[in-house]
């Protein structure tokens, strides 16, 4: 703008005045263009017919007196930067000039080159910084109704998107369940006709359906699988965790495993003594990771394969270290590394790691860490390959352990932790506390646990604070109800009072060394002291 | 329809009873299980399965049915399925515990779902035993046995 010259027009119906500014603004440094008009009409007709930087204009002209020049100035031309010239010293005017549309306003009898030159810059800039702002304030507008049409426009796409990963989540838990009846129905009549119950058949025939057999098995385990990455997913995956023995969930999965095994001609070992501690675990889950392991151990086998499902005691670690061993040509670095990957995939994008080395491995990873234990493999070329998950001991202490370590991993270690009592009468008989003890784990949810101290005394542990008065007023109503279909006499009535809750970040040792205290104690004389105890520790513990 | 149903159902479970009792003993000597589920392939291999041992069966499709049966028939172990039109195994398993005339007879819930905390809710009603649909028929014999004797016949293949 500089460059070529600041274009003025004045509106002056005075010629004399018009020579005085015209002298002044001749006299400015920088270069000005005057042009003159001697009515407002006229100004208007070339303000309308080309551009000017700023407009000086007098009060009193003959075709409009006062403000309305500037008003009908600012009507004809909103970004031309407006001066108001006056004679006399009227502040009032001069100042009301400002709020319809001028930017400055002079006194013809000061108006030296210097304040002329002043004012005509100061009121561009200003004009200029107006309109700025309020373009800038359109932008605002605009983009403030931009994005509230998309808030809502993603309001309603994440409604519709939750719904559709409803339908879909419900989807693929109702399609594996309309799997498992047909295929159930097969698994049963292959049995029937192999096992010669509808005639003898020969060896060959038998052979066949074992092989029928042994893949109906496969599709239930893609089943499963499907199942749980649609609850991983989800985050439904739950366990029915408690004490279990090894022996016993290998003893379910067996039959399948050894068919699978002798039709495949592989020479399947299973070397797990009876004599291993309990395990703390979700027996069905365990016996998925084995059918896992087992499954991809007999498909990387040698030839002649061999595969040796084995576990051994980890008294160090409060654990035992289940393994299946495969004659296989081993994964090499990369492929172990690639692995590993896979497995960390697993956490962020499940669909990208059904490839390769397929489903399987990855569920079995996530059911371990669900059971509280590690997943390791360990391979060597044209040796084979071992992999091996650990399941903590039936031990109370090592399971809080451990069931909080995977809590902090789970919740970035803000989680809390609430015990809670649940004692029945000491009067109570057997039955009544086997039935208690059912309606205990009847009670409990994902990421509950429920330890045992003694015949007449449960310890829940919660992982939140904030919800455990529902907690207890569900106990409450379920137990009312659960009496009410009950008419071989009452659960027995129980007691339940909250120990405290406890950050883990900050007192994961108090939790324990509480816990340790209060169980250990369960199974000495007094109960009561121990309660005692966990009520003033509590109190001592404010969370914060 | 439904008395027609009915009808051909009654006549279906009279002649399980029948084929399933053996010629040489009474009725009433062998133990009885009742087997419901939805299917009728379900139960028809579980009672050709138990045709080998000394026991009747009796198959029902449905929950209100067996829930009746349980209570006419007084059999010494039910065998259900969950998921089922016309009462599920929920309801079966809650009403047979809550009469006190079939709440001693045992409940094994023979189910394709998998819910971590289905058992827990299931031990609670009264469940006692509870097998993953599809079940190799050893686990089956040997979860009935627990409640029930199973006695292979052995004359029947001479």
């Amino acid at each position: 703008m500089e460059t070529k010259g600041t274009r003025v027009l004045l509106i002056e119906d005075d010629p004399e005045d018009y020579q005085l500014i015209r002298r002044s603004v001749g006299k400015i440094q920088s270069p000005h263009e005057l042009h003159w008009a001697d009515s407002l009409t006229g100004g208007l007709a070339k303000l309308a017919s080309s551009d000017f930087d700023v407009v000086l204009t007098d009060l009193n002209l003959a075709d409009c007196h006062g403000l309305e020049a500037v008003r009908a100035i600012r009507a004809c031309n909103s970004s031309v930067a407006i001066v108001v010239m006056t004679t006399l010293d009227d502040s009032e005017t001069e100042f009301e000039s400002l709020n319809v549309g001028a930017q400055d306003f002079l006194v013809k009898s000061e108006a030296t080159s210097t304040t002329l030159a002043r004012t005509i810059h100061h009121a561009i800039h200003r004009q200029q910084n107006l309109i700025e702002i309020e373009r800038l304030l359109a932008e605002v507008n605009a983009n403030r109704e931009l994005l509230s049409e998309q808030k809502m426009l993603l309001e309603s796409k994440n409604r519709r998107l939750r719904k559709i990963y409803k339908t879909a989540h419900r989807f693929v838990d109702n399609v594996s369940h309309e799997f498992r009846t047909p295929l159930t129905v097969i698994k049963d009549y292959v049995s029937l006709v192999r096992e010669g119950m509808v005639g003898a058949i020969n060896e060959e025939q038998a052979h066949m359906l074992d092989i029928v057999g042994v893949r109906a098995d496969d599709l239930n385990n893609m089943v499963d699988d499907m199942l749980d990455v649609s609850k991983l997913e989800s985050g439904l995956l739950g366990a029915w965790r408690r004490d279990c023995r090894l022996t016993d969930i290998i003893q379910s999965i067996r039959p399948a495993l050894e068919k699978k095994a002798e039709v495949k001609a592989i020479c399947f070992e299973i070397a797990v003594a009876e004599s291993l501690p309990k395990l703390y675990c979700d027996g069905e889950k365990v016996g998925r990771v084995i059918i896992n392991l087992v499954t991809n151990a007999m498909k990387f086998c040698g030839e002649p394969g061999r595969v040796r499902l084995w576990a051994t005691e980890n008294a160090d670690q409060h654990e035992v270290v289940v393994g299946v061993t495969d004659n296989g040509a081993g994964i090499d670095e990369d492929g172990l590394a690639q692995l590993f990957q896979r497995f960390k995939q697993l956490e962020t994008n499940i669909k990208s790691s059904t490839k390769g080395f397929g489903l399987g491995l990855n569920i079995a990873k996530e059911l371990v860490e669900l059971n509280f234990g590690q997943m390791h493999v360990a391979s060597r070329l044209k040796e084979g390959s071992t992999f091996s998950f650990t399941i903590p001991l039936a031990e109370p202490l090592e399971v809080l352990r451990r069931y909080m370590d995977r809590l902090q991993c789970a919740r970035n270690g803000s989680s809390v932790v609430s015990l809670v009592w649940a004692k029945i009468q000491d009067s109570a008989s057997d039955t009544g506390a086997e039935d208690a003890d059912t309606f205990f784990n009847f009670l409990l949810r994902r990421n509950d646990l429920l330890f045992r101290c003694g015949q007449h005394k449960w310890l829940f542990v919660l992982p939140t604070r904030t919800e455990v008065d529902q907690f207890l007023a569900r106990a409450e109503q379920e137990f009312e109800k659960t009496n009410r279909n009950r008419p071989y006499g009452p659960l027995p009535s129980f007691a339940m009072n909250i120990a405290g809750s406890w950050r883990l970040s900050t007192h994961r040792d108090v939790i324990l060394e509480y816990f340790r205290n209060a169980t250990g104690t369960a199974r000495g004389p007094s109960v009561e002291s121990c309660e005692a105890r966990s009520c003033s520790l509590a109190e001592s513990l404010p969370l914060n | 329809m439904n008395s027609l149903t009915e009808t051909t159902l009654m006549r279906q479970r009279i002649s399980t009873i029948a084929s399933c009792h053996t010629p040489c003993g009474t009725i009433t000597e062998n133990p009885l299980i009742l087997c419901v589920d939805d299917d009728p392939d379900i139960t028809r291999a579980m009672a050709k399965t138990l045709s080998n041992f000394e026991v009747r069966t009796i198959c029902d499709v449905y929950g209100q049915q067996g829930i009746c049966d349980a209570l006419s028939a007084q059999p010494d172990l039910i065998i259900t399925d969950l998921r089922m039109p016309q009462g599920g195994g929920e309801s079966l398993l809650a009403e047979v515990k809550q009469n006190p005339k079939t709440r001693h007879i045992p409940v094994i819930v023979l189910t394709g779902q998998r819910d971590a905390l289905l058992r827990n809710r299931l031990q609670n009603l009264g469940a006692d035993g509870f097998l993953n649909k599809p079940v190799h028929y050893t686990a089956l014999l040997a979860e009935i046995s627990r409640f029930v004797t199973l006695e292979e016949k052995v004359w029947e293949s001479a």
